[in-house]
């Protein structure tokens, strides 16, 4: 009773010591951490004219707000082209495959290395820490040379050579690809907390791995699985690297980040536009965010400490 | 319209290839246990291993092998030995881009963490954890690009020379204005253009992206803290600063460290906001934004694997501290 009361004491003057400043200190910091991404809906409302002369800054002129500079986005900068849209088709198109089929590979992989008694697997483990480590700039040369010559085995053409721009299958693979050391790692330590008892009487009463893996296995991994699927969504959405190198800069297979700094690139002045541009790129890892976010807090935890 | 129906229908066929894939994987492992028993526990191993260690092997491992061979060489004369490590390390932009990787690496950690761990312990005591944290962790969720564009923003700078967002070529003039003139102060001229202090308006953008992740790390440290050690201290005395010193600052190192080592990777791999905003201009290069430019831009392949294998072999002490600590942790059964 006298510890309870003494808790109780303790966490009331806890709440009472959090007094103004510190709330004031909060408020400051939060709004200086919203403060950039206001600047960029601001810029993105006003005028082409008002801010050529003065800056997005400048409110000599009176607010001027319109959506202008959204309706220019869709539209695009010139009649003949497209605007964002086929842009923001391809982020996504190149989004899903990029974040399940790391985590179906990912789940085989890791159900064997957990259950299946392999000699090396402390050796593959460590292996795949170190990959997932590694700068993907080491990998990125010879991947590309190998999508654009092909790799044939005799007469048969393994990989066929494919000119980069035409399709998506050199992101796919490489997203993949640098996907996978991770998702092996989370899965895996997810895997070894299944209890070994469920496992052993499913073998003894003669499921095949793939019931098991679908009966059993999948339910209990879908928590650790939805919070790398959402990381692993808004990293690829926003990824500018692997787009950059893989995509050809063509309208037909570039994610939206490529084609948003294309277009800063070749003409800043654009200052509406481009904003404009970034917060409808924005929008969709927003809402992802928004709505999944301790999902995506917890795959964030979960990649920095390399287990569930 | 039509552009929306492509676009749709782009998407459809990666919903279509997602599908097939594991169809395939599922068909493939029922197959594998239909075989002989003999051979049974191979051809399940191949299924189950096979698609990881072939995208690895050759998505990675023999890549990575491929560029140290390549960083030996050179488009034109063939074999250089050391020669690209050498250009790297004398040429002013090897240099260049050497240094300020350094810098980020020190720095931007350093800060993150800083900022995360203030930010843990000041919502530690509220009611109302959830927006604060949301607000901060935010820029978490925005590409590097979206970030690059909203940070020239803020660092505009208007002359009426020329009308770009960040002048990249032409000077800035004493009568270029900018929104920090706007409210009174008297910044330099073009915040951008300025050395060393670029690479630290740069650095800034990332602290602001990365404190979010040491703050979700260094809270959830916090919490783990047992109560009963807290109100132990507090009845031995200790409050308020004395308490956070001795007490909960050194349960939440080992998540400090983690934090920082994190970051450095994160800074070390640097490319998205340098290229967006000054794109190595004015002496902000750093090594990933160069390894692209001179492999991918000018193609010259040799100088940009060797400036990939020296990334490497700045992370290696992180990998190798990251490996041995997982060693620790978790043994394979």
């Amino acid at each position: 009773m006298m510890v309870k009361a003494e808790v109780g004491a303790a966490r009331g003057m806890r709440q009472r010591l959090v007094g103004s400043s510190t709330v004031v200190v909060l408020v400051f910091l939060a709004t200086l951490w919203t403060a950039p991404s206001i600047v960029l809906l601001v810029a993105s409302l006003r005028s082409q004219d008002v801010v050529q002369d003065g800056g997005w800054w400048s409110f000599s002129q009176g607010a001027g707000l319109t959506l202008d500079a959204y309706r220019q986005v869709f539209e695009g900068p010139s009649s003949a082209q497209h605007g964002i849209t086929p842009y923001l088709f391809n982020s996504l198109a190149v989004a899903v495959p990029a974040v399940v089929l790391p985590l179906a590979i990912a789940c085989l992989a890791a159900y064997a290395l957990a259950w299946l008694r392999i000699k090396g697997t402390a050796a593959l483990l460590l292996s795949l820490a170190c990959m997932q480590l590694m700068p993907i700039q080491v990998a990125l040369v010879p991947l590309v040379r190998l999508f654009e010559a092909g790799w044939s085995i005799g007469p048969v053409s393994v990989i066929p050579a494919m000119e980069l721009g035409t399709s998506y299958v050199p992101l796919w693979v490489a997203h993949t690809v640098f996907a996978l050391p991770l998702a092996i790692l989370l899965l895996y330590g997810t895997m070894l907390r299944i209890p070994r008892d469920v496992m052993e009487s499913c073998r003894l009463d003669g499921a095949g791995h793939l019931l098991i893996l679908r009966r059993v296995v999948l339910p209990m991994l879908l928590p650790a699985m939805a919070a790398f699927a959402v990381l692993q969504f808004i990293w690829v959405w926003n990824d500018l690297l692997v787009a950059l190198t893989f995509a050809g800069g063509t309208s037909e297979v570039s994610p939206v980040t490529a084609y948003l700094a294309s277009l800063k690139a070749s003409d800043d002045s654009l200052v509406t536009v481009i904003s404009a541009g970034a917060v409808v790129a924005l929008a969709v890892p927003l809402i992802a965010y928004a709505s999944l976010r301790w999902l995506y807090l917890r795959g964030l935890i979960a990649a920095v400490l390399k287990g569930p | 319209m039509e552009v929306f129906l492509e676009g749709l229908g782009n998407v459809g066929a990666a919903v279509l290839v997602v599908a097939v894939v594991i169809s395939l994987l599922g068909v493939l492992l029922r197959i594998a246990g239909l075989v002989p028993a003999r051979v049974q526990r191979v051809a399940t191993l191949g299924v189950l291993l096979g698609p990881a260690c072939l995208l690895l092997a050759f998505g990675l491992a023999l890549p990575a092998i491929q560029t140290a061979y390549l960083s030996t060489t050179d488009a034109g004369q063939g074999f250089v030995g050391l020669g690209n490590y050498a250009w790297a390390l004398s040429s002013p932009l090897g240099r260049e881009s050497l240094a300020n990787t350094l810098l980020w690496i020190v720095v931007v950690p350093a800060a993150s963490v800083l900022v995360g761990m203030v930010a843990a312990f000041l919502v530690d005591g509220l009611r109302r954890q959830s927006i604060p944290i949301a607000l901060i962790v935010l820029p978490l969720a925005m590409s590097y690009v979206g970030a690059g564009i909203a940070w020239s923003l803020v660092y505009a700078v208007r002359s009426p020379a020329s009308a770009s967002i960040t002048p990249a070529v032409a000077p800035s003039t004493e009568s270029s204005i900018s929104p920090a003139v706007s409210l009174g102060l008297d910044p330099p001229a073009a915040w951008l253009q300025e050395r060393p202090w670029n690479t630290l308006l740069l650095m800034i953008i990332v602290i602001w992206i990365q404190s979010g992740l040491a703050l979700v790390l260094l809270r959830a440290a916090l919490r783990v803290i047992p109560v009963d050690v807290i109100e132990a201290a507090r009845i031995d005395g200790a409050q308020g600063w004395l308490l956070v010193r001795s007490v909960r600052l050194p349960m939440i190192r080992d998540t400090a460290i983690l934090a920082l080592a994190a970051i450095m990777i994160v800074s070390l791999k640097v490319f998205d906001i340098v290229r967006t905003t000054s794109n190595g201009g004015f002496g902000t290069q750093v090594l990933a934004n160069e390894m692209y430019s001179e492999a991918f831009d000018s193609s010259h392949a040799g100088r940009g694997s060797a400036l990939a294998i020296l990334m490497l072999l700045m992370a290696a002490p992180f990998i190798a501290w990251s490996v041995m600590r997982l060693r620790e942790s978790w043994m394979p059964r």
